[in-house]
């Protein structure tokens, strides 16, 4: 873990440091309205900055100042990165949290329907949307939705940030993909428990079917969806990208977005490091959550 | 008569697969009496478990195509979902195989223990929050009391400590306290009929004993009817009253114990037999059984066993074979029958202590 | 079918995919022009055609090389074991820890925009799973017994490789492509919907979806039609490799063995 979270931060910093062009030089230009800096200025800035030790010593500067919660401070306006970070985080956390949120309460009662009948019209459906939800471009999805529940219908606002109106179109879009993902993995896996010996334990007991299905057999089966809708969470930092683009959200997506072509590197080096800093600990939480899950993982030991 | 419990009749199960529909259970009759255990005897493959799950309609993806299965004076073939649900958890309760595989892994044994009491205690009326615990929907009271009711069943089945068990999970119990575990939920909601279906296959000889014993004290105490289906001959020697010899998803022979396992009339009962003898005289090769149940697709005609008998005629091949009734209890379903009298049974009565060795993989 | 149409459909189509025609801008779909017409009055069918022979072409080419690559590693890492293992392992996890679309992403935006960039980025974010595949097959037939016999009888560890390991583990690599080629078409039309792909005016799908969502109002089809054609090549594709994979899993159980 902390090898990996190593390796995210040195991959990090050395793709940017690979960089063709002249740091130096790039920030001078900007920093001075697009005039072309002297060849002193750009020593001379080179040296206070410490751009010219070798690469270790850098990443190490660098690091040490991460670990300090210094992210640097941002080519073009003097506010640091940390600070940009903070003010567009939260929107992301929000779209992925109601996108999360989506994408659950379309997939899991789909992928039961679908298990509990399978080979019914209900499952072949289930199943033609998830491909077809799997195969959907987001992106396009978005435009989709705007076209039809914004221009047409003129049910939901277009695009920006605001209640909880702007929040329903662009949730939506990155929730349908992952709902598909995640709703064919619910049926695989409720479809191998329902097939198991307790649940006939559990029928012959004279439970109700509806209890057998949402207590003896979801709770069983949701420990390997559990596994998947975490690492799901990369699908949504994939997907928040795009769709903050066509929602014209400001978020990590867009920050990130605009700072690549305004080759702000300080801020790409810091969306991309947190990016992947929150998906390392996510997979631990992931597995966390799946021995809390599964009582036979936590202990770990022989049965008593 | 007037004690009868269960009556099946020209039972027929099947399962439509992709390489045909096979005739799991093909015409099966026999009756269950209170305060009895009835033995259910075959090798892997005669349709022994799909007749013990059709009795509580738990035979998917198999369907009952025909028959009567007629439970103190219900029949369970037409009843509804919610006849069948209150005679689950009120009259008729099921021991599985393997207890590894039949506790849920993930609720503690307490927990599996008191939802069958609340089962039965609540019947009719099954919350779905009140059950999945949730909070505020659940009637907290009722929990307590059904524990406390756990506690008292595991005690009665010998689990030590049961307070403290209660909260402990099916993979911290041992093989035979698991099996313990899973009859004190068959007993929560105080069955008449109990189906146990190789209920010791997968328990060590001593567990398996413990086992058999409580099944005997249940008949004995409490005046249950027992259905136990088990491959082992001995298991059913020592504890059944009345066995019924199924092979081929038909009834071979049926009887009274003592009658059916020391003077077997049909030729399947005594192979069943000569196979099983072990401690035979020193020297002398044990007849293992030759060829395998054959592969019920499409049904019979004919004598299922047929094609492995050695006094099979052409009679056995055509035609339906009739049930002849030997006296009023002991029933048998062959055409060559008497047959002659076979010295491979002169050890029979070694056969008839239980092996409990032999592990059956039939689900 | 997916490939006949790119590589026949730019034959019959009659317009140019980049020829401009401003008298014919924003034409809603006619028989004359069955998707419509762009901003700059260029045929949107043309365009599309153009495209597909485009990015499966791409995504061809991107998958390939993910897959020579990572099997490369995954057979150099499980055969090797120790720690050029253990040091190619940890390479493939900190690949995994991000977010594929995020790193080609950076990828392609620091090494400028441009379709050969994207496809670089591509490559080089995904072969990581193509390595921990084959690494975990090549360990576990390291083991078995045709491949000790074959090296007992002294044959070289490349023979050895490409005689018995090779043909073992192309198959589930094999659906893994073809998953992966849904997943490369949607990487390169997102990437060029950022704008750090294809530019235009190359009849990219991803790029004229961008280009489209200007005029959004007043022509949904510019929109739309590139949507679609991204999504039943998607789809295609996931058909294939689901078939695929359901095929070279163990045999389906049959009802029967359930008894």
């Amino acid at each position: 873990m902390v090898i990996v979270l190593f390796g995210v931060s040195l991959l990090t910093y050395a793709m940017i440091f690979v960089t063709p062009g002249d740091p130096a030089r790039t920030i001078l230009t900007q920093q001075m309205g697009g005039q072309t800096p002297s060849q002193e200025a750009v020593e001379q800035f080179r040296v206070s900055e410490g751009l010219d030790d070798p690469f270790t010593v850098q990443y190490v500067r660098w690091m040490g100042d991460v670990l300090q919660g210094d992210l640097g401070q941002s080519y073009y306006s003097d506010q640091p990165v940390t600070d940009a970070i903070a003010q567009r985080l939260p929107n992301t956390i929000i779209l992925a949290v109601a996108s999360m949120l989506v994408a659950i309460a379309i997939s899991v009662p789909a992928g039961i329907a679908s298990a509990v009948n399978p080979g019914s019209r209900i499952d072949y459906t289930a199943q033609f949307g998830a491909l077809v939800g799997v195969s959907m471009p987001n992106f396009w999805l978005g435009y989709l939705l705007i076209i039809v529940c914004s221009l047409w219908l003129d049910v939901f606002p277009v695009a920006g940030v605001g209640g909880l109106e702007h929040l329903v179109l662009p949730a939506v879009t990155l929730g349908s993909g992952m709902a598909a993902v995640i709703a064919r993995l619910v049926r695989t896996a409720m479809l191998d428990v329902l097939d198991a010996a307790y649940i006939r334990t559990a029928h012959s007991k004279g439970l109700r079917e509806r209890i057998v299905i949402y207590k003896h057999a979801l709770r069983n089966a949701l420990v390997p969806v559990v596994t998947i809708v975490g690492l799901q969470l990369s699908y949504v930092l994939n997907g928040a990208v795009v769709v903050e683009v066509v929602f014209q959200r400001p978020g990590l997506g867009t920050l990130l977005v605009d700072a690549i072509f305004a080759r702000d590197y300080p801020i790409v080096q810091g969306v991309t490091l947190l990016i992947g800093v929150i998906f390392v600990l996510t997979n631990l939480a992931v597995d966390l959550t799946y021995s809390r899950l599964d009582p036979r993982i936590d202990l770990g030991g022989e049965p008593t | 008569m007037t004690d009868q419990l269960l009556r099946v009749e020209e039972l027929h199960t099947r399962f439509d697969t992709d390489r045909g529909t096979v005739h799991a259970v093909d015409g099966a009759s026999f009756t269950v009496d209170r305060g009895e255990i009835v033995g259910v005897l075959g090798e892997s493959g005669s349709g022994k478990s799909v007749t013990a799950r059709s009795i509580c309609r738990l035979e998917e993806p198999g369907k009952i195509a025909n028959g009567t299965i007629t439970f103190d004076g219900t029949d369970l073939t037409t009843a509804s979902k919610s006849t069948l649900r209150q005679i689950r958890g009120n009259e008729i309760s099921m021991v599985f195989q393997d207890p590894t595989e039949t506790l849920n892994p993930v609720f503690s044994v307490g927990e599996q223990i008191a939802e069958s009491v609340r089962i039965h205690e609540a019947n009719g009326r099954q919350r779905l929050l009140d059950f999945l615990g949730v909070p505020l929907f659940r009637e907290r009271s009722a929990w307590t009391d059904a524990r406390d009711r756990a506690v008292e069943l595991m005690d009665q089945m010998d689990i030590p400590n049961p307070e403290s068990r209660l909260s402990a999970f099916p993979h911290e119990f041992s093989g035979g306290l698991r099996q313990r575990a899973v009859l004190a939920i068959a007993l929560a909601s105080d069955p008449t009929l109990l189906i146990a279906d190789e209920p010791t296959t997968a328990l060590d000889t001593t567990t398996q004993a413990d086992i058999l014993q409580r099944l005997r004290s249940l008949r004995d105490e409490r005046d249950v009817g027992i259905l136990l289906i088990s491959h082992d001959l001995g298991v059913v020697a020592q504890t059944c009253d009345r066995v019924v010899v199924l092979y081929g998803g038909q009834v071979m022979e049926s009887g009274p114990v003592n009658e059916v396992l020391t003077a077997p009339e049909h030729p399947y009962t005594r192979m069943l037999l000569e196979c099983s003898v072990r401690n035979s005289n020193p020297g002398e090769r044990v007849r293992s059984v030759s060829g395998t149940p054959p592969d019920p697709i499409g049904g019979y005609e004919a004598c299922p066993f047929a094609d492995r008998c050695r006094h099979a005629t052409t009679a056995c091949r055509e035609g339906y074979i009739p049930t002849t009734e030997l006296d009023s209890e002991h029933r048998l379903a062959c055409v060559e029958a008497p047959l002659p009298a076979d010295d491979a049974l002169a050890h029979r009565q070694d056969a008839l202590t239980p092996d409990g060795g032999e592990q059956d993989d039939s689900t | 079918m997916l490939f006949v149409v790119a590589v026949f459909g730019p034959l019959v189509s009659p317009y140019s995919p980049t020829e401009q025609n401003l008298v014919n801008q924003l034409e809603a779909p006619s028989l004359i022009h069955p998707l419509g017409t762009d901003q700059l009055g260029r045929d949107v069918l043309t365009r599309l055609l153009h495209g597909a022979r485009l990015s499966l072409g791409i995504a061809v080419a991107v998958t390939t090389v993910r897959l020579v690559i990572g099997t490369a590693v995954g057979l150099v890492a499980g055969y090797a074991g120790g720690w050029i293992d253990e040091a190619l392992m940890r390479l493939v996890d900190t690949l995994l820890a991000f977010p594929g679309i995020v790193l080609a992403l950076v990828i392609a935006g620091i090494l400028g925009p441009s379709l050969v960039n994207v496809m670089l980025a591509l490559a080089v974010v995904g072969w990581a799973s193509y390595a921990r595949l084959v690494r975990s097959s090549v360990l576990s037939l390291r083991e078995r017994e045709f491949v000790t016999a074959a090296r007992l009888l002294g044959r070289s560890r490349i023979h050895v490789t490409v005689r018995h390991l090779i043909p073992n583990i192309a198959a589930p690599v094999v659906v893994l492509a073809t998953l992966d080629l849904g997943g490369v078409i949607l990487g390169i039309a997102g990437l060029s919907f950022l704008g750090l792909g294809a530019q235009p005016p190359t009849p990219e799908w991803g790029t004229m979806l961008a280009s489209g969502r200007t005029y959004i109002r007043q022509a949904w089809w510019l929109v739309n039609a590139p949507g679609v054609c991204i999504m039943i090549t998607v789809l295609g594709f996931n058909v294939l490799g689901d078939s695929l994979r359901d095929r070279l899993s163990p045999a389906q159980s049959n009802q029967i063995e359930k008894l």
